[in-house]
This record gives structure tokens, C-alpha cells and sequence, in this order.
């Protein structure tokens, strides 16, 4: 059965049973990806998954349960898990359910109806292109491209019902090429669209090329303290790595050395942070997060002052202030936490080129990995592999490899000396995504040779 | 879970458009979360999931569809979606389905699902308070207590029809040692293929005061320095330095596309002579076995590398197609929603000959590692990283004062020609592989080595 059927019948069965507050949320996540390996066609995939959470609230505690399985059978069991695990919850400071509010009108999402044989034959041009753009890229580029949609809904006791879906299409390519000693050299590009757009898979190709094919020659630089320019993508990473900071749920339980900054300085006067539901390249805007409450777009950080955490209602509810509608769920499995929307570095107006002319000596970062083991953002501690370039004289003067850039996150925002124009958001990430112009960073530690 | 004249019938439809083989993955999966928190229940969830993957090959070629639901109508819908993706012009051939049973290597007495919650928090609890105890400079203990019971159904245009139960439990403990603005983690996460029966069979209190004392040592730990040098890497969790280094490049999802250093050297020298590194997938209870893999081969015990020589790769039924290779049992994905592909399951270096103290013993300035984070690895150019979580330098040959915040970064092929020394206490620990087909659970593992240079990481 549907959602909205399965969410009438369950409300039949709470109100024979005396459950006065709960809220079912729901997700239904669909992808179609067709991977090609060179000139052939690698693999098809074609996904459509859906499931609901149960969260009922009984005596001010919360229980939580979900399930996939939407039969009339299982409402039953799924109400019986989730009062289960209200039983043995504390007292919370969430007492009811949100009865809703007042919701920014969205523009229907424009869903997948994209041409899969048209898809696959504009990639199968791929690794011509990329040939044709530098002879040492070799055969055998695996490109591909995903239509994805993500359809979530909110029903609950109050009698709120809200909707809200999203799509894209994600072309992405993976480069290897190889230099004259038979050293391998891999990097990829990938464009987020909305459906129904053209994606342009030569230029794609070429700048995926581009990238692999500026690593020739790369070596590790001496090791010690440099200033560092964070590329656009790479700072727009650091926000993502260390956005879980911003939470209130975070702070809250001394794992955040945000708590309790409200008001105080954090950063260069140069850093403002913005969170936008409504970034009008996001292609899953949303008017209200996952309690339903209404979304607004706010300076989270303002001139270098924290102007605010992010907040869910029971976080809000301890400190004693409102939501900041950032109650989200990573999957419709996961309980409620807190996430930013579209989070980011707000540009100033230098260009890259003066940016880079005002670090003079520089290593420049455009890759970063490992972040899940090499950073932490309960310490801000970061010390993670890199490549890039180094910067003499304002200019690029050769490709750096084998290197790590360390340091402290909350330090480093202090230590922001320059801020460039040009924005990237990766919206390919989906709702909860980040963005960062790039930047330049004082000082921080690089191990090489 | 599903009927064979569904299942029958579905595979008929797979294969209807060309496709020369087709393989149903059903699954009915229940897991709990428990989070524990600031002396109190965080979170809770239990979650069930049910779903079906209908897999085709066409040659190297392949089509995958996927869908919640284990209805006969969501069981047919996949088949004709897979069907549809393939193509192609013919038919191929479903033999009768023939049930067969698995060995169980991993029987669970208590399943996850059947414990009362006040039991779980009990057992949360226990090791919030060893955690917080052991110091006043401990501030918070997050403790995350997470089970599941998978019941898995692969049915193949072979006429393969096998099921197996999947039973897990893990706690993962963090513990937050704060100073002044300062907050430092110290980590620990046992797990076993067993139900929790296995937290009677571990010392918790003593595993949640390890991740306390990890925390309380690195936020006295002044800033590891940054270089080249030699690395004596501890046991246990040690071993993600193989998983990152080689391991992931010994996947055929990698090497059958050309995409890894290790492609096309079966045979030869890759690594020392002190390497023998193992993927064992039959070690009764722990964490990274199956009794069978996600494609429904039983599982086995792989020597990937002996002494130096590289004999096997990590290889999958499509992949193996394209190296012209058989399985080697190594099919794994996180769930229904994933195509599953070649993975790890428990993998180590084999113990060697050398002592603990001659390996510190040999080391005039260098780091000694002893607890070691997760890591990650580009195949293709073997470039990988992992992280120091409790690291101390080594000063002629003395372990001395800790340093925090270091990762280690090289290349696979030449760090794993690097492995000089290796220790005679092998020890496992728990891990969760994140990669295209999903998460899984994994042991990495190892005995104490020691690599003669490789690039520290640090801040100094």
C-alpha cells in the first residue's frame, strides 16, 4: 500500500489504542544509473526503496522504530517497537508533536524523465572525448550518470501532512592517465543537474582530463609550516567534515567546542556562514525539516561572530529558544538529529588570481581523503592526505603530491586571510550539502619529504 | 521468505530478454540501535527492512534492479526492470531450483531482537560508567550498542536456493576527555558474528576504560612532528594498514578493470618476505565471517599474499568473469539495496618471528603507533592514508612521551616491500569497509611491524 494509505490506517490503529502523539515519517528514494566502462556499456542499475519511521512520544519520552514493509500486518508491530522504546527512554524535553507552521511555497520538483538510451549513448562518447583531449589519458574511463529522486512526507497526531521531493541527474567520470615512466595519475569530475537538462559530457570529459593531467610531474614539497590555499571544492569539504560542530545536539553533550559560543567571536572577521534551505541550485530545497518545523535561511556565522547553533526542537526546547528547523534524518532510519541545509562560506569579491598573488608562497590544496579516520570534529584535529600545488610568486609553479595538511579546524577559521569569489556548492550531495569559495589559511603544518 | 514458484518464475522473467544468468537476493533484516548518552538513553531505533535485488549477467555485462518489499508482485517487478535494463535478443535458461542448506560457523544464542531494551541499557550503561570513571578529565562517554539479525535468500538461474541468518552485535564506545577548550576521543568497538552472548565473553568495563585512557593520554599529548621516518605499527587495529595499503587493490571490482597496481602480478614478488597477509571468512564468530557470501558461495579461507608472493585476488562471480578467474567467495553488500561486488571479510598479516622488543628496540627516532583509525586507499595509484589515533615517538629505541594527530599516507606497492619487521602476537579488531557495494563489517588485524620509512602526518 502507499504511504498516505498506510498513514490513515495507522492512525486508525492509534486512536483504538489511546497513542496520542506520534509522527510517521517517510522516504522514498528512487536512482537509475547506467555505467560504461570505455566503449562498452558496464552496468545498469535501477533502485527504488521506501520505508517510514514511527516516532511516538508518551509521558515525554521518545520511542523511535521503522520499517519497509508496508503491509497492514505490520503497523501493529511497528507501533509495539516504538512504545518499547519509549518505555525505557528518559524524560526528554520534548514533550509533543510539532502541530506545524507557516511554510514557504516550493516549486514543484521537475522528476526524472530523462532518455536512457540518449544517456548512454552521449557517455559512451566519453573516453573518445577524453582521448581526443590528451594523449596520455589511457583507455578503459569509467563515466556514468544517475537519475535520482528523494520523495520524503510527515504525518502526524496534529494532523499535519506535508510533502516535499527533489531530483537530479549526476553525470560523473573518472580519469587515469599515464606519464612517460608508466606512473599512473586518477582524478574525476561530476555535474549535478536537473532532470530534463542536458548534461555536457565533453566538457565534463575535458575537465576531469584537466584535473588527472595537472598531477604530471607532482612531488612532495619539503615538510614544515606553509600558509595553505584551500580550493574552492576542498574548503567546501572542511565545512563538511566539521559541520556536526554547529549542532546543538553536539554542543549539548560536550562534544562540540562550539557550546556556549553564541555571540562570541569563532572566526576571521572575513568568515560568514550561511545555511539556506532554498539555495537555488540545490535541486532538494525543502520548506520544513524533518519534524515538520518551517525552514528559514540564516548567517550562522556573521563577520566571524556565531551568531547561533543549529537546532532541533528538543535541543531548542533545553536552551530555551526556537528551532532553527535543522532537525534531519539521515535516512528515514535514522533517528532525529541535526544537519545543516545548504551550508557555506559566504564569497567576497577578490578573484582566485589575487587571492593566490596575495599568498605569494603557498601550498594550494585541491584534494583531500580520509577524512572519516584523519579528522575529528569533536577535537577540530585534522591531519589529512593531500595533493595540490605550489604556489611561488602568486603563480602556480608545479604539482605537489604525497603530502598531508594538519592543524586544528576552529584555529584555522581564525586563521582565514583571504576569502576569493568563486563559490562552489556540492549539491550533488543532496539536501544536507556544503559550499566554500576559496580560501586562504595562514598557517598550517604540511608533512612531505 | 519467498516461494520457490515465485522465485521460479521470476528467473524465468530475468532471463527472458538475452541475459545468461540471473540472481534473486532477498532479505528481511531487523537491527537495533541504542544510544547512550550524558547518563541517559540518547536514541533508540529498531528497524526493519525487506527487499529483493534481481542481478542478470550478459557476459561481462550486467543489470541490476532493486526494490523494498518481498511481496511476489515487488519479486517480479525487479525481474522485469533487470530484464528490461539488459535488453538483448534470445533467452537463457533457468535450471529447477534445489534447496540446500549452509553450515552455520557462527551460531547466536541471543539475538539481538529477543533481548529486552532494559538489558541494552543496562549493558550501555555499564560501560558509560567504566568510561567516565576512570577519570575526572573524561567529561562524556557516547556509547552506541547496535545489533542485527540477517535472514538472507539467494536463488541463482543455476539453480542455486540457499538461505542463511546473519547475526551480529557490536558496542562502540567514544569516550571525550575535555581540558579547557581541548577535547580529545579515545575509541573502542568490539563486535562479533554472535548474539550478546559476546559482551559476557569481553571484559566491557575494561574495553571502555582502554578508550578513556586513549582520551585522557592524547589530550596530554603534544603535536606528533611531520616527516619520513620508521613506524612500528601495534596489533589489532593495526592491520587497516594492509587493508588500505594492498587489500582493497586485491579486489577484483578493481583489478578486473585494470584500475590497481597489484593488476596482472599473480606469482610475483609484491611485498617483503616477512608478508604472508590472509582473508579468512570461516573464523567461527567473528566479525567480517559469513557462512556464505551475497552471491550464495560458502565461504573460505584466502592466502592472498605468502611470503612475499601474491597467489590470490579478492574475486567475485562478474568480475571473475572478466579476469577469467572463479569466485573466490568474496561477494559481499551492505544490503538489498547494492549490487554486491568483491570485498574483505577478516584479513591480516600473519604472525612472523620477530619480538616486540626488537622491533621498538631497532628504532632510533621514530613513531610508534599503537592504536590506528580507520583509513582509505585510491586503487588505482595505490595512494592511501590512515589515521594515528594514540601514537608515541620512539627515541633510540625507547618508547617515550605520546603525540596526537598524526595520519600516515603512502603508496601500497612500496610501504608493503617496506614491512621489515613482523611481530608473533596477531590480534583482530573490528571494523565497518565502506566501498561500492555498501558497508560491511570487516576485521583488519596483524602482529606489531614495522615499516622502515614511511610519511608521518603531523603538526610539529
Amino acid at each position: 500500500m502507499d504511504f498516505l494509505t498506510f498513514s490513515k490506517k495507522a492512525a486508525e490503529y492509534a486512536a483504538a489504542q489511546n497513542i496520542t502523539d506520534y509522527e510517521l515519517y517517510y522516504q522514498a528514494d528512487s536512482a537509475s544509473q547506467i555505467s560504461v566502462l570505455g566503449e562498452n556499456v558496464d552496468k545498469l542499475t535501477s533502485s527504488s526503496v521506501e520505508g517510514v519511521s514511527l516516532r511516538c512520544i508518551v509521558g515525554g519520552k521518545t520511542g523511535n522504530a521503522s520499517t519497509e514493509n508496508f503491509t497492514e500486518e505490520e503497523i501493529p508491530d511497528l507501533f509495539k517497537r516504538a512504545l518499547q522504546a519509549a518505555e525505557i527512554a528518559e524524560e526528554g524535553e520534548q514533550q509533543d508533536i510539532y502541530a506545524g507552521g507557516s511554510y514557504q511555497q516550493l516549486p514543484a520538483a521537475k522528476l526524472p524523465e530523462n532518455d536512457a538510451a540518449a544517456e548512454q549513448a552521449s557517455l559512451l562518447k566519453a573516453e573518445g572525448y577524453a582521448l581526443k583531449a590528451d594523449s596520455r589519458v589511457q583507455k578503459g574511463l569509467m563515466a556514468s550518470m544517475a537519475d535520482i529522486s528523494s520523495k520524503t512526507a510527515i504525518s502526524n497526531s496534529k494532523g499535519l501532512y506535508l510533502e516535499n521531493s527533489g531530483a537530479m541527474t549526476v553525470a560523473s567520470m573518472n580519469v587515469v592517465a599515464v606519464d612517460e615512466k608508466g606512473k599512473k595519475y586518477n582524478d574525476h569530475a561530476s555535474a549535478a543537474k536537473a532532470c530534463g537538462s542536458e548534461q555536457d559530457i565533453e566538457a565534463l570529459a575535458n575537465r576531469a582530463v584537466e584535473k588527472t593531467i595537472a598531477q604530471i610531474g607532482a612531488s612532495p614539497v619539503k615538510s614544515g609550516h606553509y600558509p595553505v590555499i584551500f580550493d574552492c571544492s576542498q574548503m567546501a569539504a572542511m565545512l563538511e567534515i566539521f559541520q556536526s560542530a554547529f549542532s546543538a545536539q553536539q554542543a549539548q553533550t560536550g562534544m562540540s567546542v562550539l557550546a556556549g559560543k553564541a555571540g562570541e567571536k569563532i572566526a576571521s572577521d572575513l568568515v560568514t556562514i550561511v545555511d539556506d534551505p532554498f539555495y537555488p541550485e540545490n535541486f532538494f530545497q525543502t520548506a520544513f525539516d524533518a519534524e515538520g518545523v518551517p525552514t528559514k535561511t540564516r548567517n550562522i556565522v556573521e563577520n566571524g561572530t556565531l551568531t547561533t547553533l543549529l537546532y532541533n526542537r528538543a535541543t531548542a526546547s533545553k536552551d530555551g529558544v526556537e528551532s532553527t528547523g535543522n532537525a534531519y534524518r539521515d535516512s528515514y532510519a535514522s533517528p532525529v538529529s541535526i544537519a545543516p541545509h545548504t551550508f557555506y562560506l559566504k564569497p567576497s569579491d577578490m578573484t582566485r588570481e589575487d587571492l593566490l598573488k596575495k599568498a605569494g608562497t603557498a601550498v594550494m590544496i585541491t584534494f583531500m581523503k580520509g577524512a572519516h579516520a584523519g579528522a575529528n570534529a569533536v577535537s577540530g584535529d585534522f591531519s589529512l592526505e593531500s595533493k595540490g600545488f605550489l604556489v611561488e610568486n602568486g603563480q602556480i609553479v608545479r604539482a605537489v603530491e604525497e603530502i598531508t595538511v594538519a592543524g586544528n579546524f576552529f584555529q584555522m577559521l581564525k586563521d582565514i586571510s583571504a576569502v576569493a569569489n568563486d563559490l562552489k556548492v556540492n549539491v550533488e550531495d543532496g539536501a544536507s550539502c556544503c559550499g566554500a569559495p576559496t580560501v586562504l589559511v595562514s598557517d598550517l603544518a604540511i608533512a612531505g619529504c | 521468505m519467498i516461494q520457490t514458484s515465485v522465485l521460479e518464475a521470476a528467473l524465468e522473467v530475468a532471463v527472458s530478454t538475452g541475459a545468461d544468468y540471473a540472481e534473486i537476493f532477498a532479505e528481511d533484516t531487523v537491527r537495533g540501535l541504542l544510544q547512550f548518552v550524558d547518563d541517559s538513553v540518547k536514541d533508540t531505533m529498531s528497524e526493519h527492512s525487506v527487499g529483493v535485488g534481481v542481478r542478470v549477467f550478459k557476459g561481462v555485462q550486467s543489470a541490476y534492479a532493486c526494490s523494498s518489499g518481498l511481496s511476489p508482485e515487488s519479486v517480479m517487478a525487479a525481474a522485469k526492470k533487470a530484464a528490461a535494463m539488459i535488453a538483448g535478443k534470445g533467452k537463457g535458461s533457468v535450471s529447477p531450483l534445489i534447496s540446500s542448506t549452509c553450515m552455520n560457523i557462527s551460531p547466536a544464542a541471543r539475538i539481538g531482537s529477543t533481548v529486552p531494551l532494559s538489558d541494552k541499557v543496562a549493558l550501555a550503561k555499564r560501560a558509560y560508567r567504566a568510561a567516565r570513571e576512570y577519570s575526572s578529565e573524561i567529561s562524556q562517554a557516547n556509547i552506541r550498542l547496535l545489533d542485527y539479525d540477517r535472514n538472507i535468500l539467494i536463488a541463482t538461474s543455476e539453480g542455486l536456493h540457499v538461505t542463511d541468518r546473519q547475526v551480529r552485535s557490536r558496542i562502540a564506545i567514544n569516550a571525550i576527555a575535555s581540558a579547557g577548550n581541548v577535547n580529545q576521543v579515545g575509541y573502542n568497538a568490539p563486535g562479533a558474528s554472535k548474539g550478546y552472548e559476546f559482551f559476557d565473553e569481553i571484559d566491557l568495563e575494561a574495553v571502555a576504560k582502554d578508550a578513556a585512557r586513549q582520551a585522557v593520554t592524547m589530550l596530554h599529548a603534544d603535536y606528533c612532528p611531520a616527516g619520513r621516518m620508521p613506524v612500528a605499527i601495534d596489533n589489532g587495529f593495526g592491520g587497516v594498514i594492509f587493508h588500505e595499503a594492498c587489500g582493497h587493490s586485491l579486489e577484483a571490482q578493481a583489478v578486473s578493470r585494470g584500475m590497481s597496481e597489484f593488476a596482472g602480478k599473480l606469482g610475483q614478488r609484491v611485498a617483503s618476505e616477512k608478508v604472508t597477509a590472509i582473508d579468512d571468512g570461516t573464523i567461527p564468530g567473528a566479525w567480517g565471517s559469513v557462512n556464505i557470501d551475497d552471491e550464495g558461495t560458502p565461504n573460505r579461507r584466502r592466502v592472498l599474499i605468502d611470503k612475499g608472493i601474491l597467489k590470490s585476488y579478492l574475486v567475485d562471480k562478474l568480475n571473475g568473469r572478466r579476469m577469467g578467474l572463479p569466485t573466490t567467495a568474496s561477494s559481499r553488500r551492505q544490503d538489498y539495496t547494492f549490487a554486491p561486488t568483491s570485498r574483505m571479510s577478516n584479513t591480516f598479516l600473519a604472525a612472523g618471528t620477530d619480538s616486540d622488543e626488537d622491533i621498538i628496540r631497532s628504532i632510533d627516532f621514530g613513531l610508534y603507533a599503537k592504536k590506528m583509525g580507520g583509513g582509505s586507499v585510491n586503487p588505482v595509484t595505490g595512494e592511501f592514508n590512515f589515521a594515528v589515533n594514540e601514537g608515541y615517538l620512539v627515541r633510540n629505541g625507547q618508547i617515550c612521551e605520546p603525540v596526537r594527530g598524526a595520519s600516515l599516507i603512502g603508496k601500497g606497492s612500496e610501504v608493503i616491500q617496506n614491512i621489515d619487521m613482523v611481530g608473533q602476537n596477531l590480534r583482530r579488531e573490528q571494523g565497518v569497509c565502506g566501498a561500492s557495494s555498501g558497508s560491511v563489517p570487516t576485521d583488519v588485524g596483524q602482529p606489531m611491524i614495522r615499516v622502515s620509512e614511511i610519511t608521518v602526518g603531523g603538526r610539529k
